[in-house]
């Protein structure tokens, strides 16, 4: 008698059915295959059934203890993010900004507006309040506005990091500059390289594009001045420690191909197709700049096709497809602050608002700067860590931001690798949990999880090795031997949330980028 | 004894027996029609839900009922196999997050 381990399901063309159990462990099988599983017929003779077995969706045996330790043991990887809480810590140290572009979700200010700059004793008790996290490691992302515009505070806080780094109990303090580069000083570029400071920046596309919504306050061409400051970067810094992100806008859909090639053209070692998030000027101008996500999953596809071209002559990846695959194709953590269950809101990034103000996300920063303060954990200056990050605000939103118990979530067959965003639900519709069915948030996820399926459950060997050569950020997989089954555990993949480096404020997915 | 009747009097409106589809697979399935539809959901008999579906902006899914009875299937099914699986599921998540030393 065989048994059933538990597992979500769904259709697929071609009479096929994806099976995905608890572990994140997946197996196509024809539909029959499942209706004998359905009906408790499957025979330890099938010749299904040694797949099935190994990958923990049935079990030969009625109490099988080691089927169930091994799924528990996976599950327990998967999830090991949850261990590294809140290691992502970004500072907003100026809401100033010398660009105004038209999708900014944070709303910025104008660049003299000097009373929106963080104080450099709020930029060092902040770097108290995240040297207080009990993780090994932390991440220090400087956003703005533009950063660059308060450096005294940057600085300030990188310094004082550096010092208390140590007697903190703290193995490594990361720093990432989010930057549009468009008002970057060598001087600061040579602060950047002598202090490890990653410089995430935000490019959209070619010229035309990339100037067609960030904009100049000086006036002038954005793309320009970009151009100029991203090879002194690249000179100063060092190649690999300046990345970019794109917003794709609807201007933008219809040119992903472009896009793509931009990047690869300037040298950038991937690319990451990132939609636009309904905040700030972007909520403003929706009708402009938005579109429906069926629209964008329809263009990320053939945006996917296109890197697969390019990394037929050069390793390039997709940097979001990689996040989704590394979770699909491996039984590590990934721990991307955007797409988790239990959501990274606040338990794997936090955001510290130039007055010393804490929010569990960019996003419910900027639902304060529209006026509504619901997601707010605390400040520094009043509140203490364990108020702000153990206090009882943070551990109801957290409780209810898991897709195991979220209504449309709860038996969707992908529900070990997306996640939620409470915040984003409470913008959409007033609460932090709804039905996610249908949601623009849904509509993109599951989109994007059919296509890969579907590009996985037809691949080519040539298809499959760049898919692994992605996974494993190291080049090529030599064919034979075997897949790679490393090179993402712990942190890893996709970096300690997001895709790093990563630029700043996110307009996008909240994954990063758009400064 | 059929276990969906459908009947297009009166907009979309659908008898289902209880004895093919439970509670929570109705609920489960009319839960993700909120968005569009306002849906009713009423004792019909001893043996029968009736379930009414009327757009909220007048002209709805021709393929509406349809879709909502291939949902019920899937959700059903769904439900028998979580009854299969027993309690499995809540086992591997307190095993996964239980102390290393079984503390």
């Amino acid at each position: 008698m065989t048994r059933l381990l538990p597992f979500q399901h769904k259709r697929f063309p071609g009479g096929r059915r994806l099976l995905v159990n608890e572990c994140g462990d997946h197996h196509f099988v024809a539909e029959a295959v499942f209706e004998l599983m359905l009906a408790g017929a499957l025979s330890e003779d099938h010749p299904e059934f040694p797949d099935l077995q190994s990958r923990l969706f049935v079990s030969a045996e009625l109490n099988d203890g080691f089927g169930v330790r091994k799924a528990a043991a996976k599950y327990r990887s998967r999830k090991a993010y949850l261990r590294d809480f809140t290691s992502l810590h970004m500072m907003v140290v100026t809401v100033r900004c010398n660009q105004r572009c038209e999708y900014c979700q944070v709303s910025c200010a104008e660049q003299d507006a000097y009373r929106y700059d963080m104080p450099v004793s709020t930029a060092m008790k902040i770097v108290d309040l995240i040297l207080e996290a009990p993780s090994d490691s932390v991440k220090i992302e400087f956003q703005g506005g533009e950063p660059t515009l308060n450096w005294e505070a940057v600085a300030a806080a990188v310094r004082y990091a550096e010092e208390r780094r140590e007697k903190a109990g703290k193995k490594t303090v990361d720093f990432v500059l989010c930057t549009n580069l468009t008002a970057i000083r060598e001087d600061q570029l040579r602060f950047c390289r002598d202090h490890g400071i990653s410089v995430s920046t935000s490019l959209d596309g070619p010229k035309d594009l990339h100037d067609r919504y960030r904009v100049l306050r000086s006036k002038g061409s954005a793309y320009d001045l970009f151009r100029g400051n991203l090879a002194l970067a690249r000179e100063i810094v060092g190649e690999d420690r300046v990345d970019a992100l794109m917003t794709a806008t609807a201007a933008s859909l219809n040119a992903f191909p472009e896009i793509i090639d931009e990047y690869e053209e300037l040298g950038f070692g991937g690319v990451f197709i990132r939609s636009l998030n309904p905040y700030g000027f972007a909520a403003e101008k929706a009708a402009e700049l938005g579109y429906g996500m069926a629209s964008f999953v329809a263009a990320y596809a053939e945006a996917f096709r296109h890197v697969m071209k390019v990394n037929r002559r050069r390793f390039f990846p997709e940097l979001f497809a990689t996040i989704l695959l590394s979770r699909i194709l491996t039984p590590f953590s990934t721990g991307f602050v955007d797409l988790q269950s239990p959501a990274g809101t606040g338990i794997s990034g936090a955001i510290y608002d130039y007055d010393g103000s804490v929010y569990p996300s960019d996003e419910a920063r900027m639902l304060a700067r529209m006026g509504d303060a619901h997601f707010r954990l605390g400040n520094v200056h009043v509140d203490s860590y364990r108020e702000i990050f153990g206090g009882a605000r943070l551990k109801d939103l957290i409780r209810g931001a898991c897709v195991e118990t979220t209504p449309g979530c709860a038996y969707c067959a992908y529900q070990a690798y997306c996640g939620t965003d409470p915040v984003r639900n409470y913008l959409e519709s007033g609460g932090e949990v709804r039905n996610m069915a249908g949601t623009p948030f849904c509509v993109k996820h599951k989109g994007i999880f059919d296509f890969l399926f579907s590009f996985l459950d037809g691949m080519t060997e040539e298809e499959e090795d760049v898919v692994w050569s992605w996974i494993t950020r190291s080049g090529r997989v030599q064919a034979a031997g075997g897949r790679p089954g490393g090179g993402i555990g712990g942190r890893g993949g996709a970096g300690p949330g997001r895709p790093g480096p990563e630029a700043c404020p996110p307009p996008g997915d909240g994954v990063a980028g758009g400064v | 004894m059929k276990g969906i009747t459908m009947q297009e009097e009166d907009g979309e409106r659908l008898i289902l027996s209880k004895e093919y589809f439970e509670k929570e697979a109705v609920f489960a399935v009319a839960s993700d029609f909120t968005g569009g539809y306002y849906v009713g959901i009423r004792p019909h008999g001893v043996d029968s839900i009736e379930v009414t579906l009327k757009p909220k902006d007048g002209a709805g899914d021709p393929e509406a009922a349809r879709e909502f009875c291939n949902g019920l299937v899937e959700q059903q099914a769904r439900l028998d196999l979580q009854k299969r699986f027993g309690g499995l599921r809540e086992i591997i998540v307190a095993e996964a997050f239980s102390a290393i030393d079984g503390k």
